[in-house]
């Protein structure tokens, strides 16, 4: 037990003795500050149909448990989807798999470390929420148990389960971190979607975010209460018809035995995910395991021959200086190119083809963002892999990197993105839409400044990652104000906005990595 | 306008370091108060662990900022200018990667864009040195299935791309076999006629037989410089042998400092410095490895 434990907080302690890991702690605090709109505000966060409930403590605490789980569910697997893969890159893999720990044990540390990754991002979540019901709540006394049971029985059985569930996900595709990351994209709307199959209130037994029961008793209270005929409740971040929106008291839910019961079962469900991993895991062999025969091919033996040449640097061919950035364009683009499997460019050929043929307004708002979303290694690696690959000391020391080097790899970001999205751009340029042509240029800046920024400040790939995803998520959604490429009618002025914020990210790039250089 | 020099053969260059500290937190520096002049030819850094011999290569190499003190090269300020001397820089990082997706052609090829090199010229500069550390045979093949010797050797032939007139080389040889090791310092030798070259390796022997001269650091000072023979001056007529019985050693070890200790069936035979050594001891030549360690312990 001891030994698990130590093995928990030093994978916990390594993951979040990081300036990443702040920047996500604040950027949590930000959205769920968000949670809980003020009367005033443009959105509401949950409603049932028309109504709120009024801002006392079960509401929040309701509404922000709701609001958590589901966004934990959505950042927390690309937020910790990456342990084992640590482990293997750094070596710590091999020396684990020569000690006595069982592949179980093991895997159980990662998903409880994983758990208490998000743990911490859930209790900044609630005492942020806490504090709005200090601040902005109605009806005293507080009733902190309405507050906080619905974290313990919504949130915490939620992330417990995305815990295991990256863990699974790691040992599985192992390497094959792209399609992870699609995978789980597509992953969550099935989730949505069967919740939303039918009004069959039983059906929180294959709820794993654990919000419909409380979405069922928030309907029938305000149906019982108002006479109407609510059926369904929206949650997220809801924009339009504020005007409209009525309050109703709420008191908090009768949490059912059936429920508690059915929120043990998924943690139970989280412990069977990680015996059958535990079965298939290879302790850190599984590469040498599944590809033995391409192994043997790849190794290359070289013998030092007798008649070597003696290199005689005063006889070399004298280079010429050249202060171009167009060689480090193409090498940028080759290695963009060259990440991951081979075969995931069908799947990029797939969408290229869709842009085409597809109807323009889907094609716009749906493949393209998707198309773009599954890239996301590639953007996620542009500035990020000079660390990753310890190429930094040589990026570094270059010939003006930041004007040569940090340029040509924004150049070559874009230059891809742009080529994926070329047959819509053909298509609207051929209907004179040059506007639509202009949004997508501008997105395709968009997500690359985004992610060299991001890349720069956080230090690694994953504040991007979570980023991208809720951005893509939200675009496909049709949230306009997350439409960074146009993709609905926006005037001029939106255009404009963007690429003010295109600017800014580029200014904070080249600031950022001027500063990561001067402080090594 | 920004100053253009042509260093030729004949130039001789001039690295002078003023007071450099690198302070990590309130009471770790990894350099403090370090000064030197370092002119055309082999300089090699010796050091224990922590020295401060990574931390002073990578101030000169431009990636890392000093907390205080300056470095002129020919009187210009390195960290007011860092690009006078990136153009004419080889660096072999002591932990460098490499991008696996890369075959050993490409790779080359962009560190050279990075450098400011190009031309017709540099695709048989590039095949040349990849025949002279022997890699040309792989040469296509992505880096990522390199051994640690062979990315090492890359390294190696990163750092010539530029025909370059400083040299910083950290720990060149790790990886490398004997033969490798050998021709590596032939090649050194070469490019020690007309450039600055700062080598640091754990392995004094190399050091011993390469370079002109040496530089002993210990916890961020500069502790000795010079020639190795004067460096091997400070233990000369201090180095001895002696056979110690094996229930003696550990005291034996307590009172002298012990720089090598060989089995011999139920003894040992000790070479030790001292000042006044046990009876029967054998004076032997010093070595540079015997002054590293007496100066350093």
């Amino acid at each position: 037990m001891t030994s698990l434990k130590n093995i928990i907080r030093a994978d916990y302690l390594q993951r979040t003795r990081s300036y990443a890991f702040l920047v996500t702690l604040l950027a949590s605090i930000v959205i769920a500050y968000t949670f809980i709109p003020t009367p005033t505000s443009s959105y509401s966060t949950l409603r049932i149909g028309n109504y709120v409930g009024y801002s006392n403590a079960a509401w929040i605490g309701h509404n922000t448990a709701i609001m958590a789980s589901v966004f934990l569910w959505l950042i927390g697997f690309y937020l910790v989807n990456d342990g084992i893969k640590k482990d293997k890159e750094t070596g710590v893999g091999q020396i684990i798999a020569t000690t006595a720990i069982s592949n179980f044990k093991y895997l159980l540390a990662k998903a409880l470390s994983n758990f208490f990754v998000l743990l911490t991002i859930t209790i900044i979540i609630i005492l942020m929420s806490f504090s709005l019901v200090l601040i902005r709540g109605t009806g005293y006394p507080i009733n902190l148990l309405q507050f906080i049971l619905p974290y313990l029985f919504i949130t915490i059985p939620s992330i417990f389960c995305v815990s295991a569930l990256a863990v699974f996900a790691e040992i599985i595709l192992g390497r094959n971190v792209i399609i992870q990351n699609v995978a789980f994209f597509f992953l969550f709307p099935v989730l949505i979607g069967i919740l939303n199959l039918n009004n069959n209130s039983k059906i929180f037994w294959v709820d794993v975010l654990g919000t419909k029961y409380v979405s069922d008793e928030l309907i029938s209270l305000v149906n019982h209460q108002f006479k109407e005929n609510i059926i369904t409740v929206s949650s997220g971040y809801l924009f339009g018809n504020n005007n409209s929106i009525k309050y109703f008291l709420f008191e908090g839910t009768n949490w059912s035995i059936i429920y508690i019961v059915s929120r043990f079962l998924w943690i139970g469900i989280a412990f069977i995910i990680l015996f059958i991993s535990a079965k298939i895991f290879n302790r850190f062999d599984f590469k040498e395991k599944l590809d033995i025969k391409k192994k043997r091919a790849k190794k290359i033996e070289l013998q030092v021959p007798n008649n070597v040449k003696q290199i005689q640097l005063s006889q070399l061919p004298v280079a010429t200086p050249t202060f171009g950035i167009w060689p480090f364009v193409k090498t940028e683009l080759l290695m963009l190119i060259r990440m991951g499997p081979k075969w995931f460019w069908f799947i990029n050929f797939g969408g290229f083809i869709a842009l085409f043929f597809v109807p323009i307004n889907s094609a716009h708002q749906i493949v393209l963002p998707v198309l773009w979303f599954i890239q996301i290694n590639r953007w996620a690696d542009i500035a990020t892999k000079e660390k990753i690959n310890r190429t930094h000391y040589f990026t570094y020391a270059a010939y003006q990197p930041l004007k040569r080097l940090l340029t040509a790899q924004m150049i070559a970001g874009v230059i891809l993105s742009l080529s994926l999205a070329s047959p819509l751009i053909f298509r609207y340029a051929l209907n004179g839409n040059f506007q639509s042509v202009y949004n997508i240029i501008q997105g395709s800046i968009f997500i690359i400044a985004l992610s060299v920024f991001t890349g720069i400040l956080s230090g690694g790939k994953r504040f991007f990652e979570v980023v991208f995803f809720l951005l893509t998520y939200c675009n496909v959604s049709l949230i306009p104000i997350l439409d960074y490429f146009g993709g609905i009618n926006h005037g001029y002025i939106y255009s404009i906005i963007i690429m003010f914020i295109n600017i800014t990210l580029i200014i904070g790039a080249f600031v950022s990595r001027y500063h990561e250089i001067r402080n090594q | 306008m920004k100053r253009i020099k042509n260093y030729t053969n004949e130039y001789s260059m001039q690295l002078e370091i003023k007071n450099l500290s690198k302070k990590f937190n309130k009471d770790k520096y990894g350099l403090n108060d370090f000064s030197i002049t370092i002119e055309n030819g082999i300089l090699g850094l010796l050091g224990p662990n922590g020295a401060g011999k990574s931390t002073l290569m990578k101030i000169i190499a431009t990636i890392s900022q000093p907390t205080s003190g300056t470095i002129l090269f020919d009187g210009v300020d390195l960290s007011k200018d860092p690009n006078v001397i990136r153009k004419i820089l080889g660096y072999l990082p002591q932990d460098f990667g490499v991008y696996p997706n890369l075959n050993a052609f490409e790779f080359l090829e962009y560190i050279a864009a990075m450098k400011g090199v190009g031309g017709a010229n540099l695709r048989p500069r590039i095949e040349e040195l990849l025949e002279g550390v022997n890699l040309i045979e792989v040469a296509k093949k992505p880096i990522g299935t390199y051994s640690g010797g062979m990315k090492q050797r890359i390294g190696i032939a990163q750092a010539l791309l530029n025909n370059p007139k400083i040299v910083i080389f950290d720990e060149p040889t790790v990886g490398l076999d004997p033969e490798e090791r050998v021709r590596f310092r032939n090649l050194i030798s070469d490019l020690a006629n007309d450039s600055i070259v700062i080598l640091s390796s754990h392995i004094v022997s190399d050091i011993e037989t390469i370079a002109d001269k040496v530089a002993l650091m210990k916890k961020g000072h500069l502790i000795q410089h010079g020639f190795p023979d004067f460096i091997i001056e400070t233990v000369r007529d201090k180095v001895f042998e002696s056979v110690i019985d094996s229930t003696a050693l550990t005291a034996f070890k307590a009172k002298f400092l012990a720089v090598n200790v060989t089995r011999k069936k139920d003894n040992f035979l000790v070479r030790y410095i001292a000042e006044v050594p046990i009876n029967n001891a054998i004076s032997c030549p010093a070595s540079l490895e015997d002054a590293y360690l007496y100066l350093t312990k």
